[in-house]
C-alpha cells in the first residue's frame, strides 16, 4: 500500500517536473538581484541599529554640556534609566531586521550556488537559516508594534526538502531552483510585510535618531572639540564657491559665521532624515520588485530584471550618497553630493 | 473632524523636540538646580511617552481619544505661549509638566495600555 502511495507520488512529480530544462540563468540573475538589495539594505540596517543605542552616549554627552555649561555645579548626566532601556530594545529589534536580511542574502547565494552548479548548494541549510531569521524579526516587531503581522514560515522548508530528494539530473536541478525560489519568496513576503509595518515607526524613529545625534554633535564643535570647517567646505562646494584663503580662521572668530554654520548642520541633519526615509521606500520596493521577479520565474521560467535592476540602482545611490556624507546617515555634518 | 494616528505621532514627537531644543535655555534660565532638574525631568517624561508612541500605534478611536488629543493639543499651545511671552520660569516648568502629562494620558490611552 505504502509503496504503491510512493510510485504514485514519484509519477505525479515526473508529470509535473516534465521535461524543461532547470531555470538556471534567470536563477542566477535573480540571486544577484537578491544579494545586492538584501546586502544594501541590511548594511543600512545595522547602521541604524548602532546609531539608534548610540544615542544614549550622545545624550550623555550633550546633557552633561548642557548642564555644566549652563549650571554653577558640573556632574556627568547620564539618560533617565526607562529612555535608555526603550532605546536599546528599539535597537535590538532594528539588529534582528539586519539578521534576518543577511539571512536572505546567504539564502539567494544558495540559490545561485544551485544554479552554477548542480546539487552542490546547501539550499535546504540555506532556506532554513532564512525563515529562522526571518521569524525572529517578525516576532520582534510584533512584540514592538504591539500588531501580529505574519505567522511564522515553516511550510516551504518542508517543501524544499521534501520535494527534492526523489528527483534526479536535470529534472531534480529544476525542481531544486523553483523550490528554493518559493521558499525565498515567501520568507521575502513575510520580511517585506514587517518592514512595512515598521516603516511608521523608522520614519519617527529617524527624526528622532537625528534630533540626538545633531545636539551632540553641536556640543562637540560648541565646545571646540570639532571643527565647523568640514561642514563649510561641503557647503561651499555645493554653492559652486571657493574658500578663500584664511577662511578657517575666519570661522574660528566670527560669531556669526559660527552660528550660520551652526543652522547649516541643522539643515542638513533635516536632509538626512528626508534621506534614510527614503532608503526605507527604496529598499521596500526592491523587496516588491523581487517579488515579482520570483512570480515571473515560477510562471514563465524566465526573469525580466529590468524593474529589479533600476530600484536596487537607486538604493545602491541613496546608500552611497549616504556613506558619502560621513560614513554613517544621520551624520548631518554634509549634504549629500549634487545629483545630476 | 477626529485626529489620526499620524497626527497624534506628530504631536507627541513635537511636544518632546521642542522642549528637548529648549533644554539649554532652559537650565541657564533656572532659578535653582532644583527648578533644572525639573526642567530635565519633563523631559525625560516627554521622551518617554514619545519612545512609547513610536512602538505602539496611537491607531484606538473614540471620544475618550479625541479628548486626550484635544487635551494635549491645548496643553502644548499653552506652552508655547508661555514661551513667546516669557512667563517666569517656575510657570514655564509647571505648564511642560502639564503637557507631559497629557502626552502621557494620550499615548496609554491611543495606544490602547489606558
Amino acid at each position: 500500500m505504502v509503496s504503491r502511495l510512493i510510485i504514485a507520488l514519484a509519477g505525479a512529480a515526473a508529470l509535473l517536473g516534465g521535461c524543461a530544462a532547470a531555470p538556471r540563468t534567470p536563477a542566477t540573475t535573480l540571486s544577484q538581484a537578491g544579494i545586492k538589495a538584501s546586502n544594501a539594505f541590511a548594511t543600512d540596517v545595522r547602521t541604524l541599529s548602532t546609531q539608534l543605542a548610540y544615542v544614549n552616549a550622545a545624550d550623555a554627552f550633550s546633557t552633561t554640556y548642557d548642564w555644566c555649561t549652563n549650571r554653577p555645579t558640573c556632574m556627568p548626566r547620564n539618560a533617565d534609566p526607562e529612555v535608555a532601556a526603550k532605546r536599546v530594545k528599539l535597537a535590538d529589534t532594528i539588529a534582528a531586521r539586519a539578521r534576518a536580511l543577511d539571512a536572505l542574502s546567504a539564502a539567494y547565494s544558495a540559490l545561485g550556488q544551485e544554479a552554477a552548479a548542480n546539487g552542490s548548494a546547501d539550499l535546504e541549510g540555506a532556506a532554513r537559516r532564512l525563515v529562522t531569521g526571518v521569524n525572529g524579526y517578525v516576532a520582534s516587531v510584533s512584540e514592538l508594534t504591539g500588531n501580529p503581522i505574519a505567522s511564522a514560515i515553516s511550510a516551504p522548508v518542508g517543501e524544499v526538502v521534501a520535494g527534492i530528494a526523489a528527483e534526479i539530473g536535470e529534472r531534480r536541478q529544476r525542481q531544486r531552483l523553483l523550490a528554493g525560489s518559493r521558499a525565498i519568496a515567501a520568507s521575502v513576503q513575510t520580511l517585506r510585510n514587517g518592514l512595512a509595518a515598521e516603516a511608521a515607526v523608522f520614519d519617527s524613529l529617524s527624526g528622532y535618531i537625528i534630533e540626538h545625534r545633531t545636539a551632540a554633535r553641536l556640543a562637540m564643535v560648541q565646545a571646540g572639540l570639532v571643527s565647523r570647517t568640514p561642514t563649510f567646505t561641503a557647503f561651499a562646494q555645493n554653492m559652486g564657491v571657493t574658500p578663500a584663503p584664511g577662511a578657517e580662521g575666519i570661522i574660528s572668530s566670527s560669531k556669526p559665521v559660527q552660528a550660520a554654520l551652526d543652522a547649516t548642520m541643522k539643515a542638513n541633519a533635516q536632509a538626512d532624515v528626508i534621506a534614510m526615509q527614503q532608503r526605507y521606500r527604496t529598499s521596500l520596493e526592491a523587496l516588491d520588485a523581487l517579488l515579482a521577479g520570483h512570480r515571473e520565474l515560477e510562471q514563465t521560467r524566465s526573469v525580466s530584471l529590468a524593474g529589479i535592476e533600476r530600484i536596487i540602482a537607486r538604493l545602491e545611490n541613496v546608500v552611497d550618497a549616504a556613506n558619502a556624507d560621513d560614513g554613517a546617515p544621520g551624520g548631518g555634518s554634509n549634504p549629500p553630493p549634487p545629483r545630476p | 473632524m477626529e485626529s489620526s494616528e499620524q497626527e497624534r505621532l506628530a504631536l507627541v514627537q513635537q511636544a518632546f523636540n521642542a522642549a528637548f531644543q529648549r533644554r539649554a535655555a532652559d537650565l541657564k534660565q533656572a532659578a535653582t538646580d532644583e527648578q533644572a532638574e525639573e526642567v530635565l525631568r519633563n523631559i525625560a517624561r516627554l521622551e518617554r511617552a514619545y519612545l512609547a508612541a513610536a512602538e505602539q500605534a496611537l491607531d484606538r478611536t473614540g471620544p475618550q481619544i479625541e479628548a486626550a488629543y484635544q487635551a494635549a493639543r491645548d496643553a502644548k499651545r499653552s506652552v508655547d505661549e508661555a514661551y513667546a511671552s516669557a512667563k517666569s520660569m517656575a510657570e514655564r516648568i509647571a505648564r511642560v509638566g502639564d503637557l507631559a502629562g497629557k502626552i502621557g494620558d494620550l499615548v496609554a490611552k491611543a495606544g490602547g495600555k489606558a
